[in-house]
This record gives structure tokens, C-alpha cells and sequence, in this order.
């Protein structure tokens, strides 16, 4: 099967109707987006065909990338730029196996194939039945599309996997951050052609496509068993990025008519299982790769970058700053297309509010093997006005930090109301911020449309107040949702009582809350927001 | 300041307010006080039947409860089913409380610190006792109990409030916050009044 030819991934059509339809489909306007069982799938998809895109037909400058942007290839013009590549992208046969290892790997033992899958139990989880909450059996059979996804999942996001299994080159569960036109239904083009780089604002040497420096498979697994095997970013073309394979798998397909666990389609090609081998490809060192956000330590210049990757509490509005905008005195580097877009291509769109594009985030929570989530948020993107950036980015990181603190509060006195020790209560609370980030979104983002409408730059008492009276709403109603709903008439109503009042207490009257009412002015309003 | 019912006074609490406030005056004060204010004393069996009743179904037949009952704006007579039976529970309660006290609230007025032993009112064993009445009977005991223990000084609107969302709660009429239940707000007020002698006392 030939990722490139084949009829392999599922599309959704404006009209919600959906057809499996060959990757040409993504120049059709009336594709609005792909279909696939899974959202890990989905963000595989996506990177795949961006990196694809990227890789094959990179615009010029962005004038050219605009036009391309209004009028998409045709998709015969497409098939004809994907023949370019089409020889690196079999998934079986007798040449280089699209993301597999070009070594047959004869030496492993098969393993099943939901081994591909980041949530499933590993090997020593089945021996040991310890499979409580991730179930095992969940994909015996796939069909090769099925399985042709699964892969580029785990190459593109791997977590660590035992001794030598590498991490994908981000490391283990990524975010990706992508971004998306303000409208639901644009074509699937144009979600995808907005993360696709200009050669002017992402300059490279033009690459060679038969090179094993850009599709890793093309040619021998640089094998990372002993030192000085490492491979870094001056080792490989840049675009190489999309396309790195950490892991060394070879797919074992039989003829027979089965029926796909994931798609449930009947196919007559099935994969069960895989050899797999570790010591791959280790990327080290720095790397940007486009789609992702990373961070630098400010401090120390010479240091590694980090990419983000996913939390517990998932991806909230407390990030969105740093997704969006690069902070050189923090260290943040959002995403290159993230840049790009606001840099280069925001020209081109409105920025009203409630019409702006919108930051797409997703990506796996990792306990180094363990997957504990799968998180997808989606915030307005927003472009700061270039003047008053800097005064405008601060303003939102007070806001923010200001939102940090009344959680604290907010958590340390349900913790105190809860336990009798709480300092010494272990256990994850992550559902109280992840609960408290959720309820003041819509506060936070009214925040900010307030504060681009602001001349100078700084918040008006009025939307200072609003913020501060939101923060201190939602903390009152979160610790009485979690804490006084059961009120029983016992010993720990004292307490709960008692930690309620220090909440309203530090919301009324600390230090903070002080200082905060004197920097922005709360006392000069007339009217009481309360 | 409380961030319970100090914020909404002096608005009137609930409906009826400023009629049973009549009423309760007309019952309670002096006829030179009542003449100022311009109120026609009450008979003196409309306060001696209704002490003497022993549940709110006994308040419900007394010719106090029918004079307040009439006096009441249809607002909070056709309120809900269960009106008539706690507004009756509410008259029995309040033929005990002689005096408005300057308590902010019912419950600050049960947590207030008894200077002479510093310790509040009405113990904290006694107060979850009447948070953990479950029958309208009960209830009604108990509270009678407290009003002799604050030596039937409180505030009045704010217990009558008490007592008619208690019956709302005690109905199935839950309110979706929980800062705005009945028993959280008793506490909130109990406990601001009764802390500084509780700290003393359990640490």
C-alpha cells in the first residue's frame, strides 16, 4: 500500500458525509477535515499531511503561499508533486517500508499490534495482569491503514519505552500546537496550508528525496547502542523533523480477510503483529521542530531546549499566553508556525474579536510509559499590536499570575477543609485547578478582549475589578461545591467553616488583593461590580 | 462583615417580611412603643395559645397564627404547598422571642460569646443538633430550646427566613448553591460568632 496513492484515510465532507479517498482529497474544497476513529489519529493526520505538504511544495514567499491559500492546488497538480516522494512511502513491499526500519528485523519475536497504540498495556503489564484501568485486547486485528496510522502516532509522539526503546524526537507525548482558521468549516486545505511555511520565513537547503537524511528509512537505522551514535539537528536536512523515526518496528501483514478493530472494515489484508527492536534513531540536542513549543532556560543560553509537552490538568488558558507568544525573558518559544502565522501571515486575516484564528493544542499526557490522557484544547489566537506588545503581554502574565494565586488559595483551604493534616494529604487535587481553569475561561478571555480595546496597554479599573471579581467568585463557588455541599452537622463542620473564611478572608483582604486594588486604581470606581 | 445576609439587609429578606415584623411588634412591645409606631396591640391570646402549642401543626389552629396568616401578602401565602404549615411553625417559634437582639443574623445570635463563661450561647453539640433536625417536629422543638438559651433575644427576620427556607430545603426546594443553603449559612454565621472562644478552647 502507498500512503500517497492509495485510498487510505477517511475524509469528512461539508455535507458530513464521509469517504475514504486518496490523500489527493485534502486539495478538495468541500473536505472539511479528516475522519478517523481516534483523536490521536486525527493530530497524526494532520502532521502528516502538513509535513507532507511542507516537504513536497513548500511556497515561495508569502504571496505565494496566500494565493495557494485562496485557490488550492488542483488535485492532479497535487498528485504530481506527491509523485516527487511517492517511492518513500510504501507501507510494505520489497523497497524501504514507510516509517520502518530497513532491516527486516528477523532477529524479534512478533508482538501484537496494539504494542503500536500509546495507551495500550505494555509486555510486562500483560504478563504481570496489571491491566486495571488501560484493557488489553483493544486492537487485535488492523486493517493497514489502520495500522500505517498507528505507526506514524507512535514515531511521531513516543514515549519511552524500556531500555533503548527512544523517545520520539520531541521526547515522550508532545504537544502539537497547529493553527486553524477562526471558521469551523473551512476546507481541510486551508486548516492544513496555515502550518505550512514559507522557504522565506523557514529557509533550508532544498532537500533530496531520496536521502536517508530526510526519510530516516530510506536508509540504515543509525543503531544507539553505544556513545557518539546520538543524532542532532546539523545530522539530518531540517524537514527531516516530520519525519523522524525513533523506533524500529517492522508491520508483519497476512492475507486474509479480517475485520479492522479500529475502523471496523472488513479488509483482506490484516496486521496482527510487529517485530520491534530497540537502540533506534536517538535524536539529542536541540531541535525545533515547527509544530511544537518549547522552552529554553534564560539563564543558561547553552543548555538544551525542552518541547512541551502534556500535563496533568490539561491544556488550559494558563498556557495560552506562552503557546502564542514568544517571551525571550522566560524562555518561550512558541511553535514556528504559531510565529510564522503571526508574523507573516496575520496580514492576511481579520483580527476582530470573535473572528480571530484559533491555537489548536493537543497531545498525550505521559507518565514516561504510562499515558494518563489525551488532552485537545482550542483558545482564540490573537496578534498583540506590535507597539504595545511588550506592555500587553506583561499585563496578561499579571492577570495570569493573579489567577495562579487565587488557586492556591482556592486549593490550599478544600485541602484544609477536607483533611485534618493537609499539608501531609498526598494525592492528586490536579480536578481543582483543572475545575477552577475551566470555570474563569470565559472571564479570562473577556479579560483580554477588554484589555486589546485598552489604549495604553494597561487593564481599566473596570476590567481589573471584573477580572478580580470573577477570580473571587469562581474560588468561593469551587470550594463550596467541593467542600460545603455535604454540610453534615459534625466535628468537621467547624473546619470547613473555618477554611471557608480564610478564603474570603484572603480574597477581601490580603496583602495581594490589596496591592492589586492600589496598582490598578479599583478604588477610584464609583460603582460597586459586587 | 459576613458575606452572607449582612449583604442583602435592609432590604426585606422575603415576602411578607414587613407584615409578620408588624405582627410579632404587636405581640412583643409595650403600648407606649407600639403607639409610636403607630400599631394596635395584639389580644393576649394570640402570644399565650401559640406558646403553649407543641408542634407546627398546633401553631396552625391558633388564632395568632390566623391573624398573621390574613396579614400576609398573597405573594408568600399562595408561596408554595408547604407555606401555610411553616409560616404556623414560624409564629409558634417567634411567640417565644421577646426581643430583637443586635445579632447580625439568627445564627450569630446562638454562636455570640456568654461573657461570663467565654463560650458561645449556644454550645456546639446544641447547634448541630439543630442542624441535624430532620422532621418539621423536631425542628421546631429544638429551635424552641435555643430561643430559651439566647434567653429569647435574636434576630427575627433572619430566623424567620431560616424557618421558612427550611421548610423549602426540608421540601425537596434545595438552593443549587451551596453557599446558599440554610444549614452552610447558619454555620457560616454560628461559627464567625463563636470562633474566637472555639480556637481557645480546642487548641
Amino acid at each position: 500500500m502507498n500512503l500517497l496513492t492509495s485510498h487510505w484515510l477517511s475524509y469528512r465532507f461539508r455535507d458530513g458525509s464521509e469517504q475514504q479517498l486518496p490523500l489527493t482529497a485534502i486539495a478538495n474544497p468541500d473536505v472539511v477535515d479528516f475522519a478517523l476513529p481516534r483523536a490521536d489519529f486525527h493530530g497524526a493526520a494532520y502532521q502528516f499531511a502538513i509535513g507532507l505538504l511542507q516537504t513536497v511544495m513548500a511556497p515561495q514567499d508569502k504571496y505565494d503561499w496566500h494565493e495557494r491559500y485562496l485557490t488550492p492546488p488542483d488535485e492532479s497538480a497535487l498528485a504530481a508533486a506527491f509523485t516527487k516522494v511517492e517511492h518513500a512511502f510504501e507501507l510494505d513491499g520489497d523497497g524501504p517500508h514507510f516509517m520502518q526500519d530497513l532491516d527486516p528485523l528477523d532477529a524479534a519475536s512478533p508482538v501484537p499490534v496494539s504494542g503500536l497504540l500509546i495507551e495500550a498495556p505494555g509486555g510486562n503489564t500483560l504478563k504481570l495482569n496489571t491491566d486495571h484501568f488501560i484493557k488489553r485486547g483493544i486492537a487485535e486485528t488492523l486493517s493497514p491503514e489502520m495500522a500505517a496510522l498507528a505507526l506514524f502516532t507512535l514515531q511521531i509522539n513516543a514515549p519511552a519505552g524500556g531500555q533503548g526503546h527512544r523517545t520520539g524526537l520531541r521526547g515522550g507525548g508532545p504537544l502539537t500546537t497547529l493553527v486553524l482558521p477562526h471558521e469551523e468549516d473551512a476546507s481541510l486545505w486551508q486548516k492544513l496550508w496555515l502550518n505550512v511555511q514559507s522557504r522565506e520565513s523557514w529557509t533550508y537547503k532544498d532537500p533530496d528525496y531520496h536521502s536517508a537524511e530526510l526519510f530516516p528509512w530510506l536508509g540504515k537505522t543509525r543503531i544507539s547502542k553505544n556513545k557518539g551514535s546520538d543524532i542532532y539537528a546539523h545530522d539530518v536536512h531540517p524537514l527531516a523533523m516530520f519525519w523522524a523515526m525513533p523506533r524500529r518496528i517492522r508491520l508483519l501483514f497476512e492475507q486474509q480477510e479480517g475485520i479492522c478493530q479500529l475502523s471496523l472494515k472488513a479488509c483482506s489484508t490484516v496486521c496482527r503483529q510487529y517485530r520491534t527492536s530497540n537502540y533506534g534513531n536517538n535524536y539529542v540536542g536541540t531541535w525545533l521542530h515547527p509544530l511544537t513549543h518549547y522552552r529554553s532556560n534564560p539563564k543558561k543560553p547553552d543548555e538544551d531546549y525542552l518541547s512541551t509537552k502534556g500535563q496533568p490538568g490539561g491544556i488550559q488558558y494558563k498556557q495560552w499566553h506562552s503557546l502564542s507568544f514568544v517571551d525571550a525573558a522566560e524562555g518561550s518559544h512558541p511553535a514556528q508556525v504559531i510565529q510564522d502565522f503571526l508574523l507573516h501571515k496575520s496580514e492576511y486575516f481579520y483580527f476582530d474579536w470573535g473572528e480571530a484564528p484559533r491555537l489548536w493544542a493537543f497531545g498525550f499526557d505521559m507518565d514516561n510509559m504510562k499515558a494518563r490522557g489525551w488532552y485537545n484544547s482550542e483558545f482564540p489566537l490573537i496578534r498583540l499590536n506590535p507597539d504595545l506588545r511588550d506592555e500587553l503581554l506583561n499585563e496578561i502574565k499579571s492577570m495570569q499570575s493573579l489567577a495562579q494565586e487565587v488557586l492556591w488559595h482556592c486549593r490550599t483551604q478544600i485541602k484544609a477543609a477536607w483533611f485534618d493534616k493537609p499539608a501531609d494529604a498526598k494525592g492528586d487535587t490536579s480536578h481543582i485547578d483543572l475545575q477552577f481553569w475551566q470555570r474563569t475561561q470565559n472571564d479570562f478571555f473577556q479579560m483580554v478582549a477588554a484589555l486589546l480595546n485598552a489604549p495604553d496597554g494597561r487593564l481599566t479599573p473596570e476590567a481589573a475589578a471584573r477580572w478580580l471579581w470573577a477570580l473571587s467568585r469562581h474560588a468561593k463557588t469551587l470550594f463550596d461545591d467541593l467542600a460545603l455541599s455535604n454540610l453534615y452537622p459534625d466535628r468537621e463542620m467547624y473546619k470547613k467553616i473555618r477554611a471557608r473564611r480564610q478564603l474570603t478572608g484572603w480574597l477581601a483582604g490580603s496583602k495581594r488583593i490589596r496591592q492589586f486594588s492600589q496598582d490598578y486604581r479599583l478604588d477610584t470606581l464609583t460603582e460597586e461590580l459586587a | 462583615m459576613t458575606d452572607t445576609e449582612q449583604a442583602v439587609t435592609p432590604k426585606a429578606l422575603f415576602a411578607g417580611e414587613s407584615a409578620l415584623m408588624r405582627w410579632w411588634q404587636a405581640m412583643m412591645l409595650t403600648e407606649q412603643e407600639l403607639a409610636a409606631l403607630n400599631i394596635r396591640p395584639a389580644p393576649t391570646v394570640y402570644r399565650a395559645e401559640l406558646k403553649r402549642a407543641g408542634t407546627p401543626d398546633a401553631a396552625l389552629m391558633t388564632q395568632g397564627f390566623r391573624a398573621l396568616w390574613l396579614a400576609l401578602p398573597v405573594s408568600a401565602r399562595e408561596h408554595k404547598p408547604w407555606s401555610m404549615l411553616a409560616w404556623a411553625a414560624l409564629a409558634g417559634v417567634l411567640s417565644h422571642v421577646k426581643q430583637q437582639d443586635d445579632s447580625r443574623s439568627f445564627a450569630a445570635s446562638l454562636g455570640k460569646i456568654n461573657p461570663d463563661i467565654d463560650k458561645p450561647k449556644v454550645s456546639e453539640l446544641r447547634f448541630q443538633q439543630l442542624q441535624g433536625a430532620r422532621t418539621p417536629e423536631d425542628f421546631y422543638r429544638r429551635l424552641h430550646r435555643l430561643i430559651k438559651q439566647v434567653n429569647g433575644k435574636t434576630h427575627v427576620p433572619s430566623l424567620a427566613r431560616g424557618i421558612l427556607d427550611w421548610f423549602d430545603e426540608h421540601h425537596g426546594q434545595q438552593a443549587l448553591r451551596p453557599d446558599k443553603k440554610i444549614a452552610v449559612r447558619w454555620a457560616m454565621d454560628y461559627y464567625q460568632a463563636a470562633e474566637s472562644a472555639l480556637v481557645k478552647n480546642k487548641d
